[in-house]
């Protein structure tokens, strides 16, 4: 009988403590932006993505940036910059993060969320990016702006990406198939940064209906659906010829019309200021 | 029938120590036999290379020689080595549970090809060899259902089926009530007899050499102490020796052979 | 083999898009094949239909050998470092853009020979033992090094992770004709270890007495085994658990005779990934699962019912 108590108090004990501990995590994953302890505006920023460092250089802060990972590859001046190592967060050490002495932590929450509080704990201000639609975008840049004291370059940066985002469509909708890879077919569905890019551009995604951001889709779906037009990022190997010999595509529509078009890979998968450029470049391939 | 010159065997991990030390016999064809000796004397691996299997980590020196019916064991396919010697080896197990029927079956491996079927003859020779067995009632049982009695009958229907001049049987009655030991050996006794099989077979009880076998081969730590008539070893220090122990003889009253009784104190 | 014509016959019509019947039987009938919807039952079902019957069976062949041959109904090809060194080599050939494929086989089958290497040498090599350390020790080390190449590069690690949930998507005739030579000769080569099997699991020292030439038996059945897993692995990346169950479930429903064991199992092994390629591509159209999932999701609890009510109960 005693045996049995102490099984099942034991049992309960690490139950509990596990609770605790699962609660204890997600709470402080709710710290995400102490910006109201920023007083003065920082002056060594370590950005640890790609489209935070587009967004600061855009904003005229270039000069604040202490570091940058490697895969920043624009614009330009940043690769002057010394690097922390790659995007994915797993790839660097906190360490080499705090070895640029950095007073601002500009990251991405999905890749980065578990660096949040070892930061905060080490009184390092954390401006943790989020951003899943264009609108969050918009208010990302604000914030970055209010933060870096470049607001009027904010409003203007905004400004100019909404003009040439919002223009008016004149073409019909034009159905896209945008492929992430080829082995197994990967597209991308509503839930998909790319998604809204594409739909802003005046067209529809041909997988609109998946609520999933990477979904696997079955290649007969793909020619069911028959795209108009068929987007490929600029990294992929496929070329409208291989695309061309792929048995059963040559019902559809973009491949009878050769309209394949690679679009570059970078300007539209990073949520910063070259959306602008893709959503053209977009609008682009549809008229022509 | 065999013949067995200098046999010496050695694990590779201790080369000192001789499993097998200079071990020279000869058995005739026809003789029942039993290997009788100690723990750790060699029983079990007197009768494997005598079979040809290859145990791991044991080396074979090369002076050894084992011939079998006048031709060096060595110069045997495995094959056809198998259709010669049959040994029922010491704890082994099937790692799946067959049933009686196809485990006998299995004996014909040797007379049977890689890619044909079982033959009808084969069939038949196991079906006989159950019926000797006194087991037919049991072919279609899981071999992992039966008693330790009807396990070892199985094992032994499988190696009769198996046709050999030479049966090769270590400590096949170790587990068993006396009265399946019994019963067993005289099955075997009287089924080698017929056939005039050769049968070498380690026995723990060595009780059981007079009355069932007409040699006898004494091991000791790997070393043969004797090798002759049983009634011969019945008399004599040989066991004394063998076993490190005091023995006393006197005649079976029922059976008219010799048997042994241990005589130092306890 | 009636179920798995069926099974067949099924995921041909079945799929993200809807066939008829009676379009088929029209076609067949007219020999008028250009119609939208026959192409895509030709083209795309047929080829993958076909791919995933082969793998199952290639799979559930290679599981049974490998229990056979380590005398263990918990082996799997994977323990001798099969499946860690097809990762290996697809990550490798994914890096440089080469054939994935191919990458995954040639992967697979050095991870064996590496074993071998390791394991063999003398005239008691390939021991289950030795090859079962070997294995299991190279299985992780490969495993290592798979991380460490996509760490550095962090791009492929998504595609490398689907890759390892296995998948027939995306793959046509020119699939199916890599793969045919190598899944003949391993059916064949397979085929010739079952008589051995069921000899080999009486015993190290009673199989050789009952005749069996117990090294030339398990270079077959290692090479059998390997070959049919490499390929499988090459046709619809790591798809684990099949190996596993096939041959149990077979065992405890038909009894451990190999003759039977072997051909059941394939069969099995067929109809289960059929199966699953067919709900991996309807359950959630036109998004398809990773076929590894749904193998998971499929085999388990089938698994946990037999083994509770089965009959003839499981090896020791």
């Amino acid at each position: 009988m005693n045996k049995k108590w102490m099984l099942i108090t034991g049992v309960c004990a690490i139950v509990l403590a596990s609770a605790l501990m699962v609660l204890k995590c997600t709470e402080s994953a709710g710290q995400q932006n102490p910006l109201s302890a920023q007083q003065n505006t920082p002056s060594r920023i370590v950005s640890l993505s790609p489209a935070s460092t587009e967004i600061l250089f855009a904003l005229g802060a270039g000069n604040l940036v202490a570091a940058r990972t490697d895969f920043c590859n624009y614009p330009a001046e940043a690769q002057n910059c010394p690097s922390v190592g790659g995007f994915d967060g797993k790839t660097f050490s906190l360490e080499t993060v705090l070895s640029f002495a950095p007073d601002l932590v500009y990251l991405n929450t999905v890749m980065h969320g578990h660096l949040v509080q070892s930061l905060t704990e080490l009184g390092i201000t954390v401006y943790a990016s989020d951003a899943q639609s264009i609108a969050d975008i918009y208010t990302e840049i604000l914030e970055v702006g209010a933060i870096t004291g470049k607001e009027e370059n904010a409003e203007k940066l905004i400004d100019s990406m909404k003009k040439r985002i919002e223009k008016p469509s004149k073409t019909s909708t034009m159905s896209v198939y945008w492929e992430v890879w080829n082995a197994p077919y990967m597209s991308i569905g509503n839930t998909s940064f790319i998604n809204e890019v594409i739909q802003a551009s005046g067209a529809q995604n041909i997988f609109n209906d998946i609520s999933a951001s990477y979904p696997v889709v079955s290649e007969e779906s793909i020619i069911a659906r028959n795209p108009s037009i068929i987007l490929l990022p600029s990294d992929s190997p496929e070329t409208l010829d291989t695309i061309k010999g792929r048995s059963g595509w040559d019902s559809i529509d973009a491949v009878k019309n050769n309209r394949v078009y690679k679009i570059n890979g970078d300007i539209i998968s990073r949520p910063g200021p070259r959306l602008a450029e893709a959503v053209e470049a977009i609008r682009a391939c549809l008229s022509q | 029938m065999i013949k067995l010159q200098n046999l010496s065997a050695y694990y590779e991990q201790n080369p000192q120590k001789k499993v097998l030390q200079d071990v020279s016999l000869f058995i005739e064809k026809g003789d029942i036999v039993s290997v009788l000796g100690p723990n750790g004397s060699g029983k079990s691996t007197l009768l494997s290379l005598i079979a040809g299997i290859t145990v791991p980590g044991l080396i074979t020196m090369k002076s050894s020689s084992i011939i079998l019916d006048g031709k060096n064991a060595d110069s045997y396919k495995r094959k056809s080595l198998s259709q010669k010697v049959s040994l029922l080896a010491q704890h082994e197990q099937y790692s799946w549970p067959f049933s009686v029927f196809d485990a006998v079956l299995m004996g014909r491996y040797a007379h049977s090809s890689w890619i044909e079927p079982y033959s009808k003859e084969d069939i038949d020779s196991a079906e006989y060899q159950l019926e000797e067995l006194n087991i037919t009632h049991l072919r279609n049982r899981s071999i992992f259902e039966l008693s330790g009695g009807e396990y070892q009958r199985v094992m032994i229907a499988r190696a009769l089926a198996q046709s050999t001049e030479i049966l090769l049987l270590d400590e096949p009655f170790t587990h068993l009530d006396i009265n399946s030991q019994h019963s067993l050996l005289t099955l075997i006794k009287k089924i080698a007899q017929q056939k005039n099989s050769t049968v070498l077979m380690s026995l723990h009880d060595i009780n059981a050499a007079p009355l069932f076998s007409n040699k006898t081969i004494l091991l000791r730590e790997g070393n043969l102490v004797c090798c002759g008539d049983t009634s011969l070893i019945f008399s004599g220090d040989y066991l004394s020796k063998a076993y490190d122990t005091e023995f006393g003889f006197f005649k079976h009253p029922y059976y008219n052979v010799m048997q042994s009784y241990i005589t130092s104190a306890v | 083999m009636a179920l798995l014509a069926i099974i067949f016959a099924v995921s041909l019509v079945i799929g993200a898009e809807k066939v008829t019947i009676a379009e088929v039987l029209t076609a067949l009938q007219t020999q008028n094949y250009s119609a939208f919807h026959l192409r895509i039952l030709f083209t795309l079902r047929l080829p993958r239909s076909i791919l995933a019957m082969l793998s199952g069976a290639l799979l559930a062949g290679a599981g049974t050998v490998f229990q056979g041959f380590f005398r263990n109904s918990l082996a799997d090809p994977g323990l001798i470092g099969v499946s860690s060194g097809a990762t290996l080599g697809a990550v490798l050939f994914s890096i440089f853009s080469l054939f994935i494929p191919l990458g995954a086989f040639l992967g697979a089958i050095g991870a064996v020979m590496l074993v071998y290497v390791i394991a063999g040498g003398k005239k008691t090599s390939f021991e289950p033992s030795r090859l079962l350390l070997a294995g299991t020790a190279l299985g992780v080390f490969f495993s290592a090094l798979t991380s460490i190449v996509i760490l550095m590069k962090d791009k492929e690690l998504y595609k490398m992770y689907l890759w390892t949930q296995g998948s027939f998507n995306g793959k046509g005739w020119q699939f199916v004709h890599i793969i045919l030579i190598p899944s003949m000769l391993s059916i064949i080569a397979m085929f010739l270890t079952a008589k051995p099997l069921d000899v080999l699991s009486s015993g190290e020292k009673t199989a050789q007495s009952l005749g069996l030439p117990l090294q030339k038996v398990r270079v077959l059945c290692l090479i059998s085994g390997s070959l049919a897993s490499a390929t499988a692995v090459c046709a619809g990346g790591t798809i684990g658990f099949i190996g596993l169950i096939a041959p149990h479930i077979i065992r405890i429903l038909f009894g451990s005779t190999h003759k039977k064991l072997l051909p059941l199992s394939m069969i099995f092994g067929s109809i289960l990934l059929l199966l699953a390629d067919i709900l991996s591509r309807t359950i959630t159209a036109p998004m398809e699962l990773p076929i590894g999932i749904v193998t998971a999701v499929l085999g388990v609890p089938f698994f946990l019912q037999i083994l509770l009510h089965g009959k003839k109960g499981i090896g020791r």
